[in-house]
């Protein structure tokens, strides 16, 4: 039995790359309202991956988006709070896709980027022993509500146009 | 396929209520004990510290014009008297090619990130630092932080 398919493992690598490549020009521009706080765009080709592919290809998006782009934009450091906090809202989103027939694409990624934007703060304030940084915390959450219905709807609206036959098959 | 259950639906049902309190619950949750409750102190601002590595770099209290340097970043860290304050720069490589650049406000009591050479300059949109509040910048693991005062103070937005 074929663990990786050579389609999806194609289109993997296509969804990967737009992410890393939108993670790296949203850096380009000054923080969202706050500092360290970003649309999170890159995660709409996360969403599409884990929708169209599955969990591990949604893992294996993640983890290019995250390593090359912080390695790409010159802060690496970044990535040690990121991938966590990344690990951790993909695997709800998937908790939440697979086990909740009944919540919509927005609702999820809007639970999916407030544990993200979050756990990044919560991580970031423990490793540099800055715990003033804690009251980013709910300013973030806030961000992340209205990065999540971005990114939840943009899914959505791509889900919607685009021809089934355009998908994966398993 | 999860894909074509999504395809057939809209955007928005009556479940993700339950989503949205439980979102709600939680932001209202991190505000209560992040901004409303924490007591912060009304001190007035002496001075600043900077440290890198839990080392301190150089300390300062305004109106003294004495800044303390440790000996092992004399060479490192280049003072200016501008209006209304100093420009202090800490390089921190040997070359002096990557910097980070303070300035200090005499007149406000205040300190605040104004340049530095790394990409992202996200030390350069946080708030500045008087009686309370922190500076902090990730790749060069360097913290401003306030000689008095403490607790959180909350982020300029915008």
């Amino acid at each position: 039995m074929k663990r990786f398919s050579t389609s999806k493992f194609a289109l993997c690598g296509l969804l990967s790359a737009l992410s890393t490549i939108t993670f790296i020009i949203e850096g380009l521009f000054p923080p969202l309202f706050l500092p360290g706080a970003r649309m999170g765009i890159s995660n709409v080709f996360i969403l599409l991956s884990i929708l169209l592919l599955g969990a591990k290809y949604g893992y294996i998006t993640l983890a290019v988006k995250v390593l090359l782009g912080s390695l790409l934009s010159g802060n690496f450091f970044s990535a040690v709070y990121a991938l966590p906090a990344g690990i951790l809202s993909t695997t709800l989103e998937i908790l939440l896709i697979n086990y909740t027939k009944k919540i919509s694409l927005v609702a999820i990624s809007v639970a999916g980027a407030i544990l993200n934007t979050t756990t990044q703060n919560l991580i970031f304030c423990l490793l540099t022993n800055t715990v003033e940084y804690l009251s980013y915390l709910p300013y973030l959450a806030l961000v992340g509500v209205l990065g999540g219905v971005t990114v939840g709807l943009t899914v959505y609206l791509v889900i919607k146009i685009l021809p089934t036959k355009y998908f994966v098959q398993k | 396929m999860n894909v074509n259950r999504f395809k057939n639906s809209k955007p928005f049902s009556r479940w993700d209520t339950a989503v949205y309190l439980v979102v709600a619950f939680l932001i209202f949750l991190l505000f209560l004990f992040f901004v409303i409750i924490p007591k912060t102190s009304d001190s007035e601002s002496l001075g600043f510290t900077v440290t890198s590595n839990e080392k301190t770099v150089v300390s300062y209290s305004y109106g003294s014009k004495n800044f303390k340097i440790d000996s092992d970043f004399t060479d490192l860290v280049v003072i200016n008297e501008v209006e209304s304050g100093y420009n202090l720069t800490i390089y921190t490589d040997v070359d002096k090619v990557h910097f980070n650049t303070l300035f200090i406000n005499e007149e406000n009591k205040t300190v605040k990130m104004a340049s530095t050479d790394c990409r992202s300059k996200q030390c350069t949109y946080l708030h500045e630092v008087g009686s309370k509040g922190i500076i902090y910048c990730a790749p060069r693991s360097l913290k401003i932080s306030p000689l008095s005062g403490s607790g959180f103070i909350p982020p300029v937005v915008g």
